[in-house]
């Protein structure tokens, strides 16, 4: 569900909110600030990752998969950065 | 006389693959595939070397189709082991490209494709016509590994992120001497087997070889009993539904 929850927040922030994580607010979210903090990187280190791939595609993708890509990319780097690997 | 020894050799080929066909009635595809990628990217990127290796990977992923008696199952073939899957990012992103996180189960006696969509909360069979696409065939043929293939047209769609509905061309190119009417990714509804698939400015899949006698049972394949069924209109709309659900939560 976390996961899940993860991609539509990541899609729809993309698509919301001209791709700026800046911006983003999270709802029913309690984190601590290094959670945040790296909720925030990866967030944008995923929406960076699907817009260069689009760039080099030269085409865009369904935003079904772009919701799939987001997810592996946010949960690679979630992964990394707190070591909390819940990749399929 | 040459040709007419040319043309007796292709017409004892065909004859000889049909014949082989017909009396095993099981028949392995195995499709490669290539992605468009645009010649116009300067920006230095800090992902790309990850994008590179992405592009590497679908180049050498494969992906089969399996049929037996009017059944068929479009997989990719597992060429990771389970822990590499698990790690490797750049393998999900390809599978995610080449449309093959899910598998795609042919009924050619229903008439129906059903795609299995899994997720971490979910498991739906989404169901469709195989003649769902409205193709236009054509005189225009060509071999593909030393089969006769004719070309067929058609327009198939997407939604982006903005949920509008985006159109693009797709050319296959169909086998009429193998009598199966199935192809790659779900593309299905020829008199042939589809050998090669183009989804115009995007991807093509091609077929690198073709078994007509392997060892398998389509049964250990095809899952389509467990799990629900839905239409593919109403999963579309149950996925705008989750979408439009998202985007209040966080506009409120």
């Amino acid at each position: 569900m976390k996961k899940l929850f993860l991609a539509a927040v990541a899609v729809l922030a993309f698509g919301s909110f001209s791709y700026s994580a800046v911006h983003f607010q999270p709802a029913n979210f309690e984190m601590k600030n290094d959670q945040y903090l790296l909720f925030i990187d990866c967030f944008q280190h995923s929406i960076d990752f699907l817009e260069d791939l689009e760039s080099t595609l030269g085409y865009g993708l369904s935003w079904s998969h772009q919701t799939l890509i987001l997810n592996d990319v946010y949960a690679s780097c979630e992964c990394v950065g707190n070591g909390n690997c819940y990749i399929e | 006389m040459k040709s007419i020894i040319k043309l007796y050799g292709n017409i004892f080929l065909i004859l000889l693959t049909v014949s082989v066909f017909s009396q095993n009635n099981k028949l392995e595809v195995v499709y490669k595939a290539d992605v468009a990628r645009s010649s116009s990217q300067s920006k230095p990127s800090i992902h790309r070397k990850s994008i590179d290796k992405v592009f590497e990977t679908i180049s050498t992923i494969e992906m089969s189709l399996f049929y037996e008696n009017g059944k068929g199952v479009f997989k990719v073939q597992n060429t990771l082991s389970p822990s590499d899957k698990m790690n490797n990012l750049e393998f999900n992103v390809s599978k995610v490209i080449l449309d093959v996180v899910d598998v795609y189960f042919y009924d050619t006696q229903s008439n129906e494709v059903v795609v299995l969509k899994k997720d971490i909360d979910y498991e739906f069979h989404v169901f469709y016509s195989l003649n769902r696409f409205n193709w236009t065939i054509e005189s225009e043929s060509k071999k593909i590994s030393g089969i006769n293939c004719y070309r067929a047209t058609t327009v198939n769609y997407y939604y982006d992120k903005n949920n509008v509905k985006e159109e693009f061309k797709v050319i296959a190119w169909y086998a009429p001497n193998v009598s199966v009417p199935l192809g790659p990714i779900g593309y299905s509804g020829l008199p042939g087997l589809i050998l090669e698939l183009e989804e115009v400015g995007r991807r093509r899949y091609f077929a690198t070889n073709i078994f007509f006698d392997t060892d398998f049972e389509i049964k250990n394949f095809y899952e389509v009993n467990k799990g629900e069924r839905i239409s593919e209109k109403d999963f579309n709309v149950l996925l705008k539904s989750k979408y439009e659900h998202f985007n209040n939560l966080i506009k409120n």
